[in-house]
């Protein structure tokens, strides 16, 4: 991202982007309330809900913020970075950053089997069997959803975040 | 009060929300502060999944906030301006902007200034892309025709109306053009455009990016095209087809988060036929390289050193070739919390091959101009969150006038959360160039000389005062008023010899005023429809000194319109559909005479999905062909199709 040097007046491109990632932030808190893991997810009652953001982490403390105090189905939402692909089974809601260094391979191969939701913004990320990717369109921030990615990991995406999305790979559903 | 955020019938919580939110978004900032205020976590939180999906990532009451305390008269043209008004050229997005008068002359001649001084060879505007000065030295104008550069690319058009701003220097007499393109980090995928129709015979772009390894990005891109849009009064077709293609590239790269390198550069070649002429031949190319480093303070400091080469031959009437070099830096650091200071350091040679014809000549033929420049500017905090003044100065030496100096003052007063006043007085100077001093009109070779420049050709002078209102009387209503009042000296006349004959030498005898007001509103009708209007008037009072027996009465220096007005309309029909129309009225031209008129742009676009986009673009639809500036060529009707893929 430029810094606005270039420019003659104070605008910034930083904070645009700041606002797009605050968004971002605010859509993965809402993902925990609209989708559904199976049972398989959790092995006892007082499991935490785990969002994780693998990569550099693009939202500072604002995701941290975001799910502080709050909770889903009964159980608190705590937050993990990751560097270290084997963490990722660990994650209920997994935030890939754009520039982080992972293939999809790599991705299935450590979410194999395990119901994660696989979140991220960088380019065409549904489109090549990522879950849900964060797409910028016509100055709003929406998201595609590949619906068979998801369904093989055992997750239910409720109509109502459905409704919203750009569906890609509506096979299995 | 609607706010785009909230679905109608929801009242509570929802609505209350989102307008704190509009609120909160609002809130001044303090002038240090780079990163606006964002909305806090517990904000984020409430908003419903509906209400995340329909935020905007860059609101127009946002971008005005940014605007907001800026002391001087400015648009900013962004993407999505660009891309909805149908704009495949930097002039027609250059039309979206309040204050500026684009004409088109002929087929290759534009006519753009700000505030006045209107002329195919309009020099009191400076412009520049990507840190690179456009003007040619030979007129201090802009060759229009060949600056050009992916549309799609282009992050922002500033426009800054009025001296531009210490840093600029000298030429940015009546106002700056500021165009900045992408980052290579925001241009990544593939992105192909194809368009084709009446007046844009052809026209095709591929630009491709990627990533460079961890932290580096980079782009290619080529674009041609083939137009053919302007005819002779009477309509009939002159056959003055164009054809353009350039090719380019733009590499970016974080080695870390507090260092940035750009390199970057363009290659064209074009050819514009002429009516009964051997065509025009035009080629050029650029290289860019730039190094940003941030501070921890919030200071910064960039170095950049480019390299322009251009050529134009225009058979019969001459040729040019010119290459220039630039080495520019600037540190931007603080002191102590009420200073925020910026300096620069310029230097720049151009060295011209200019090959005569019997028509006209540049004497000498080969000459290298040489051009110094430094500045420093404060921008002082003396109340915070309300009232800041900014001082400084240019100072310049180049091969052809004495060391000038160009001071400025301006002040900004937020007189309430979204009201702000500014003021600015501020000197500018249009330094001479090669046609004002080596000009030579026909070559004195051949023929019994009728106009010429002169080595003793002064400096242009202005001393401008201005003030400004900006206010946001509600989140979707804004409204940009400038006013401005120019006392120019030492303006370029044509005095005769003492006898009264040949030749007409370029001298410094026209003065006068111009003064006059910018208005701009931009308003969010409903969730789907967006206007906005812009409206320019300008007075001009000039006259020529005492003792001058300039036969043109001034006529020449600029033939301008006293208003101006420009009215835009966007609208989204349901999910994919935009509708859009630029209406624009120009006041008449009073020498050359050329009439008022009024033009309509209709655009309607069809997005199939984030990647495939298709529009129907119809330009200057209400006449089969009306004229702009001169009287020999006419801008005639286009109809054209245009198809985006981004993959």
């Amino acid at each position: 991202m430029t810094a606005g040097l270039g420019s003659l007046l104070p605008l910034s491109l930083e904070a645009i982007e700041a606002r797009e990632t605050a968004i971002k932030a605010a859509y993965l808190y809402n993902f925990t309330q609209f989708v559904e893991w199976p049972e398989t997810a959790f092995h006892d009652p007082d499991q935490p809900f785990i969002i994780g953001v693998y990569g550099p982490n693009p939202f500072g403390r604002l995701l941290d913020e975001i799910v502080q105090g709050q909770q889903v189905s009964g159980r608190r939402i705590e937050t993990r970075y990751l560097s270290d692909t084997r963490e990722i089974p660990g994650c209920h809601i997994l935030f890939i950053s754009r520039t982080a260094n992972l293939t999809m391979a790599e991705l299935d191969a450590a979410t194999a089997a395990r119901p994660v939701l696989t979140v991220s913004d960088a380019r065409r990320f549904a489109r090549h069997g990522g879950m849900v990717g964060f797409v910028t369109d016509r100055n709003r921030v929406r998201f595609e959803v590949n619906l068979g990615s998801a369904r093989q990991a055992g997750l239910n995406l409720s109509s109502r975040m459905l409704r919203l999305a750009i569906i890609i790979n509506r096979e299995g559903y | 009060m609607r706010h785009p955020g909230v679905e109608k019938g929801r009242r509570s919580g929802a609505a209350a929300v989102a307008w704190t939110l509009g609120l909160a978004f609002l809130c001044p900032v303090a002038a240090r502060a780079e990163v606006e205020d964002l909305p806090s976590a517990r904000e984020l939180r409430t908003l419903s999944l509906e209400q995340l999906a329909e935020l905007e990532v860059t609101t127009v009451s946002r971008r005005v906030e940014r605007l907001q305390t800026t002391p001087a008269a400015v648009s900013v043209i962004m993407p999505e301006d660009i891309r909805r008004g149908g704009a495949s050229t930097i002039p027609e997005a250059l039309r979206m902007a309040t204050g500026v008068h684009v004409a088109r002359s002929s087929s290759t001649g534009y006519a753009i200034s700000t505030r006045g001084f209107a002329t195919t060879t309009a020099n009191k505007l400076q412009v520049v892309m990507d840190g690179r000065s456009l003007y040619s030295p030979l007129f201090s104008g802009v060759f229009w025709d060949v600056q050009e550069t992916l549309m799609e690319d282009v992050a922002r058009i500033e426009v800054i109306r009025g001296p531009g701003a210490t840093m600029w220097g000298a030429n940015a007499v009546n106002g700056v053009i500021n165009i900045l393109t992408k980052d290579a980090r925001d241009t990544q995928g593939t992105l192909v455009t194809a368009a084709g129709g009446v007046g844009v015979e052809l026209f095709a772009s591929v630009r491709h990016g990627a990533q460079l390894g961890e932290n580096a990005w980079f782009r290619v891109y080529a674009r041609g095209w083939e137009r053919d849009d302007i005819v002779l009064p009477d309509g009939s077709d002159p056959d003055e087809r164009r054809l353009f293609a350039q090719t380019g590239f733009r590499a970016d790269g974080a080695p870390t988060p507090d260092n940035h390198w750009t390199l970057q550069g363009d290659f064209y070649n074009g050819r514009f036929d002429r009516m009964e002429e051997e065509p025009t031949e035009v080629s050029g190319g650029n290289a860019i390289g730039r190094w940003t480093h941030l501070y921890d303070d919030g200071g910064s400091a960039w170095i950049q050193a480019y390299y322009d080469r251009t050529e134009r031959t225009i058979p019969a009437l001459g040729a040019e070739r010119r290459n220039t070099g630039d080495l520019e830096m600037q540190r931007r650091f603080f002191l102590g919390d009420r200073h925020d200071f910026l300096a620069g350091l310029n230097v720049r040679v151009s060295a011209d091959r200019i090959e005569n014809t019997p028509a006209l000549a540049f004497i000498p033929a080969r000459e290298t101009i040489r051009l110094y420049s430094a500045f420093i500017q404060d921008r002082i905090l003396l109340v915070e969150d309300s009232l800041d003044l900014t001082l400084g100065s240019k100072f310049e030496y180049n091969s052809y006038s004495d060391f000038e100096y160009q001071p400025s003052a301006r002040i900004s007063w937020r007189a309430a959360t979204r009201h702000t006043v500014w003021g600015a007085v501020s000197r500018a100077v249009r330094t001479p160039t090669r046609i004002d001093m080596d000009f030579f009109s026909p070559n004195p070779e051949f023929g019994e000389l009728q106009l010429r420049g002169s080595r003793n050709f002064d400096s242009e002078n202005l001393w401008a005062y201005e003030a400004g209102y900006r206010l946001q009387p509600r989140d979707d209503l804004t409204l940009d008023l400038a006013l401005f009042y120019h006392d120019y000296s030492n303006l370029r006349s044509r005095e005769p010899q003492p006898d009264g004959g040949p030749p007409l030498v370029f001298s410094n005898e026209l003065e006068g005023e111009t003064y006059g007001f910018e208005l701009s509103a931009t308003a969010q009708l409903s969730e789907w429809w967006r206007v906005t209007g812009g409206y320019t008037n300008l007075q001009k009072r000039l006259r020529l000194k005492a003792g001058s027996n300039d036969p043109t009465g001034g006529a020449p220096e600029g033939n301008d319109p006293e208003h101006i007005l420009v009215f835009r309309s966007s609208m989204n029909i349901g999910r994919a559909g935009e509708f859009d129309a630029i209406l624009r009225h120009v006041e008449e031209l009073p020498s050359p005479p050329v009439p008022a008129y009024t033009e309509l742009d209709l655009r309607l676009g069809w997005r199939f999905n984030p990647e495939l986009e298709a529009a129907i673009i119809g330009r200057n639809l209400l006449h089969s062909h009306h004229a702009e500036f001169g009287t020999t060529r006419e801008v005639a009707r286009t109809v054209y199709a245009k198809l985006t893929w981004n993959f």
